[in-house]
């Protein structure tokens, strides 16, 4: 795909606005969407899979450049994100690792340029221990089984989406869509890494349980952190569709999640980018601030269209995939069903959220709302998203999705999605502290899984401060118990294992070299000495003679 | 009429003669002076390394400069993709280190003001070089341990240098116990090579018979563990750290450690099939080395004590290529090649940016250092995050070179156990210097410290774009790098 000198340029391109963003920022940004539409250009392969990603990747990556850019270290490493981006596209082995390394660091970079060193730590050891370390074990032995856990990490689903909300939530919400592209590069991969039966199951339970972030979603009044449980959701309902072609083999759940990854990135990131609007006056997008936005008729037309594509409102691109993936399902397994139930469940939580988002804005943040003029460059890019989110339905134009979709099974679905959307509808117009009563159990349950992760780790740091740090520093034993992280260790003195184990015999031939030199030599050490070497030298003999 | 040794000979002659005997006029000088001298000489190196390196591209080229009836070959010089590559970068890497050392060893350091006795350094640093070259090049084991012998002599004279109690004490057991390490593996083969082989040559190796073959391997192993501070010989490499950090980052970092891998690599280069249990041995030990700074770095607080740390377990990954190569695995000597001179330039990156610390804000106690000046910040970030194998620093691509190796079948199920080890250090230097990073770099800033003077900027600048590009530069010569077939001494 992107093979060749033609596609050289670009990525050299790229390269020189990774450095051109470190002195002269602007000019990385138009190296940068040059790049990214050469690539584009270059990587055209038809109407197909890889273009489509390709199309999608730089449509986010251009509106990244254009509503977000700063200086500086975040443009670096948002610079350094979306060339990872196109890297781990071409599907090629060594650029696909480099350019997930890549990606990992760029999404550092930004985090930590938000202000955020624990969360930006967290994030990159996480994505080391559980993206770097299996993939280049997966790379380099060919055991595709490992391809799995850098593929659940970077898409952020269970049990690997622990990391979201938080960097979701810390992340300026202009640069939020450079994470989605990682969702978008996860799903690419999940393609080709490893198809077959036993991962369309682990991707059915992983992006089944995911949908339950709708849960935390609902619950959730900060805006940014809201949306990233929301994208969880989405991408699980994705990835729910992918493994369930692989154990079903119905065509239309493979083009059910196609369309799910590849639109749920262009109207997620209308949203975000939307909410850096609020950013941009200084505030945290909430369910109060988020009002003063939605005074801009233009603004809030934008934002409700791709919150209704987020919500499956028929004829919006959530609901078109949904129903394909929903289409699939008959002569699906136990298994299959099991993860489905909570699938369907929990698709009506969208639409909920969102009204309940607005019935909570209208009852506690009053009704005067000060008109705000939203960033035109804002506005453009939201547009821009929000419109080409909203083409999803033209994906029937093709043939081979048109066939893979059969008329009773769409209406058995259609109807299933209806009325799970008259639910979410009827949920969502519930008092919030009554639906919250009801899933306490759920809320409970994440909230015990969270506990247990945290008791594990802080085992191991125990283990480690009480059992280790004794051995290898000089640690006075009535203060072991005192230490509770490595920082309260860094005062002690070293201790070297293997000094220790040769102390010993450094002691020994130390006193042997002194034994001579004392003056009063104690006469029972003198015969005791002497009877044991006449006794070693006996034996010596005996054994010799036999 | 034509040279009795070719150009190349000569010119790799020189960049060991010309450092060890113009080392000893250094000592007699100071200042200025002393830097003028130092810098011509490690320039003359450079160049002559270059020559060699451009001059001689092709077939590996051996000369023997001394033969007895008795000893066979004592001593000569070999001259090969793997000579050619190590001693660029130990000529480079050391030339970058002295002109920063130019500016760090002087009365404005904050840390270690130092007046007179530059000379005195220098000359260590440059009797290091030429020892270290000499090595490089060295085709007999004669040769190699008295470099061998020197490296360690100079080496107690830089950590010595500053003259404390902990420096004495830390130089005697730097040179102890490579020295012990010689004396174990270098002893060993030679008396093999008096008695059995009659010949001092690396190319006599082959013919050790296959009863003693796996015991001079062994004996040479333990002077290569004992020079790159693997287990059970590490502990001198932290305790060095009391020497100026020119030679922390040239000695610690970017040549004395590695020549403990280069001998071993030397050796399997040479030394043909090995049993088995050979490789078992070389993968519990790298494990056991590459975990000691695992359990290390969280609870280190001086910036250059975590990179000596660091220097053990980048050296047994270095290592761990050399397992596989134990196995005739070609890509295993060469990923381990490929590991020391990407390492070299990152961990000089390291080192030097920790000196700055030492000169600007007087200072290596991480907890005291926050709001770094721009080319700091960035220098500490890439070097600790290229450490831990983050690309787009070359040394990431070294390490995948290693790994890479776990796709060769038939491989025994402990070979996972190594590379399994350098995967976790990775993890774990990062989550401990994204720790750091996070508080140097964002930190706010206490102490303004003082600017740094153009040299070492300029020499920071110079590793940064090193540690960035080498690894795309290094790579064609690497792949050359092999096994060595029977062949005429």
């Amino acid at each position: 795909m992107l093979s060749g000198y033609p596609a050289v340029v670009p990525f050299l391109l790229m390269g020189f606005a990774v450095i051109a963003s470190m002195a002269w920022g602007r000019t990385g940004r138009a190296a940068m969407i040059a790049g990214m539409v050469l690539l584009t250009v270059g990587g055209w392969s038809g109407l197909s899979v890889e273009t489509a990603f390709l199309i999608a990747a730089a449509m986010v990556g251009v509106a990244v450049c254009v509503a977000g850019w700063r200086t500086g270290a975040e443009g670096l490493g948002t610079s350094i994100s979306l060339l990872a981006v196109f890297l781990m596209l071409t599907g090629k082995g060594e650029l696909l690792v480099s350019g997930y390394e890549l990606y990992a660091l760029g999404t550092f970079l930004m985090i930590l340029s938000a202000g955020r060193p624990k969360t930006a730590r967290r994030y990159v050891v996480m994505n080391q221990v559980f993206g770097v370390i299996p993939l280049i074990l997966a790379y380099a032995t060919g055991f595709r089984p490992l391809y799995v856990f850098p593929i659940l990490f970077r898409a952020g689903l269970f049990p690997f989406h622990s990391w979201v909300p938080g960097v979701y939530g810390k992340v300026r919400a202009a640069l939020t869509p450079v994470f989605m592209l990682g969702e978008l590069v996860a799903f690419h991969m999940a393609l080709t890494a490893w198809p077959g039966q036993y991962c369309g199951y682990l991707f059915a339970v992983a992006g089944s349980v995911s949908t339950f972030a709708a849960l935390y979603s609902f619950r959730e009044i900060r805006l940014k952190k809201k949306f990233s449980y929301g994208s969880i959701t989405d991408v699980g309902m994705a990835f729910f569709g992918l493994g369930g072609y692989w154990v079903t083999g119905r065509e239309v759940m493979l083009y059910g999640s196609l369309l799910y990854i590849l639109y749920q990135v262009l109207y997620k990131s209308a949203v975000f980018v939307g909410l850096s609007a609020v950013e941009h006056y200084g505030e945290e997008p909430n369910v109060c601030s988020i009002r003063k936005l939605l005074s801009d008729h233009l603004m809030s037309s934008l934002l409700y269209a791709s919150s209704l594509a987020m919500a499956g409102v028929p004829p919006f691109a959530s609901f078109v995939s949904r129903w394909m993936i929903y289409q699939g399902m008959s002569g699906a397994g136990v298994v299959l069903w099991l993860t489905f139930v909570p699938v369907v469940f929990l698709g009506a939580f969208p639409l909920a959220s969102l009204l309940q988002l607005r019935s909570l804005g209208e009852r506690i943040c009053g009704r005067k709302v000060s008109v705000t003029k939203v960033p035109r460059g804002v506005v453009a890019v939201t547009g821009f998203l929000t419109v080409a989110s909203l083409t999803a339905p033209l994906s029937f134009a093709l043939p081979s999705v048109r066939s893979s979709v059969s008329l009773p099974l769409a209406v058995v679905s259609a109807l299933l999605m209806v009325s799970m959307l008259a639910f979410g509808w009827k949920l969502g117009r519930t008092p919030t502290e009554r639906v919250s009563e009801i899933l306490l159990i759920f809320y409970s349950l994440g909230g015990i899984l969270r506990e247990t992760a945290a008791f594990a780790v802080d085992l191991l740091r125990r283990a480690y401060l009480h059992g280790i740090v004794p051995v290898i520093k000089d640690v006075p034993g009535y203060e072991v118990p005192t230490l509770e992280s490595s920082m309260d260790a860094l005062d002690y003195e070293t201790r070297h294992i293997d000094e220790a184990m040769f102390m010993p015999f450094v002691r020994a031939v130390e006193r042997a070299s002194r034994w001579g030199t004392e003056r009063n030599a104690d006469m029972n050490v003198l015969m005791s000495g002497f009877a044991i070497a006449f006794a070693v030298l006996v034996v010596l003999v005996g054994i010799m003679l036999r | 009429m034509s040279l009795p040794v070719s150009l190349p000979v000569v010119l790799a002659t020189l960049t060991f003669i010309l450092p060890l005997t113009g080392s000893i006029f250094l000592f007699r000088l100071d200042g200025r002076k002393a830097d003028a001298v130092m810098l011509a000489m490690l320039s003359a190196v450079l160049g002559a390394q270059v020559g060699v390196l451009t001059l001689q591209r092709d077939a590996t080229l051996h000369h023997v400069y001394l033969r007895t009836s008795g000893l066979g070959e004592v001593y000569g010089v070999l001259i090969d993709p793997m000579s050619r590559l190590i001693g660029t970068v130990v000529a480079l890497a050391g030339f970058i280190f002295m002109l920063y050392a130019t500016e760090y060893m002087t009365a404005r350091n904050r840390g270690h003001p130092v007046g007179r006795g530059k000379g005195r350094f220098h000359a260590w640093m440059v009797m290091f070089e030429g020892a270290t070259m000499g090595f490089v090049y060295s085709s007999t084991f004669l040769g190699m341990l008295i470099f061998f012998e020197i490296m360690g002599l100079a080496c107690w004279g830089v950590v010595s240098y500053y003259g404390t109690e902990k420096g004495y004490r830390a130089g005697f057991k730097a040179f102890i116990i490579p020295n012990a390490g010689a004396m174990i593996g270098f002893y060993t083969v030679i008396g093999v090579g008096i008695t059995k082989l009659h010949s001092l040559s690396l190319f006599s190796l082959h013919s050790l018979s296959p009863s003693i073959k796996p015991w001079v391997f062994l004996a040479l192993l333990v002077a290569g563990y004992t020079k790159s501070a693997q287990f059970p010989f590490y502990s001198w490499i932290p305790d060095a750290m009391e020497a100026p950090t020119p030679a922390s980052a040239f000695l610690h970092g970017a040549a004395m450690v590695e020549m403990g891998v280069y001998l071993v690599a030397r050796v399997l280069q040479f030394i043909g099939p090995l049993p088995v249990w050979i490789f078992y041995v070389m993968a519990v030990m790298v494990s056991v080395s590459i975990l000691i700074p695992v359990i290390n770095y969280p609870v280190q607080k001086d910036a250059k004590r975590l990179l000596a740390y660091s220097t053990v377990s980048e050296a047994g990954a270095m290592f761990v290529g050399l397992t596989f190569a134990a196995l005739g695995l070609k890509t295993g000597i060469q990923a381990a090649m490929f590991q020391l001179t990407t390492h070299a330039f990152v961990k000089g990156l390291a080192f030097l940016t920790a000196g700055t610390f030492t000169y600007s804000l007087g200072t290596l106690d991480m907890r005291r250092i926050s709001g770094l000046g721009r080319l700091e910040a960035v220098s500490w970030s890439a070097a600790l995050l290229g450490l831990a194998g983050l690309p787009p620093m070359g040394i990431a691509f070294s390490k995948a070179a290693i790994l890479e190796n776990l796709g060769h079948p038939g491989l025994p199920l402990l070979a996972f156990l190594p590379a399994l080890m350098v995967l976790v250090d990775s993890a774990v230097l990062l989550w401990v210097g994204s720790g750091w990073i996070g508080r140097n770099v964002l930190g706010r800033n206490e102490d303004v410290g003082q600017r740094l003077p153009g040299v070492m900027r300029l020499t920071l600048v110079l590793l940064l774009a090193l540690s960035l590009t080498v690894a795309y530069i290094a790579y064609p010569l690497v792949r050359q790098i092999g096994f060595y077939g029977v062949m005429g001494a």
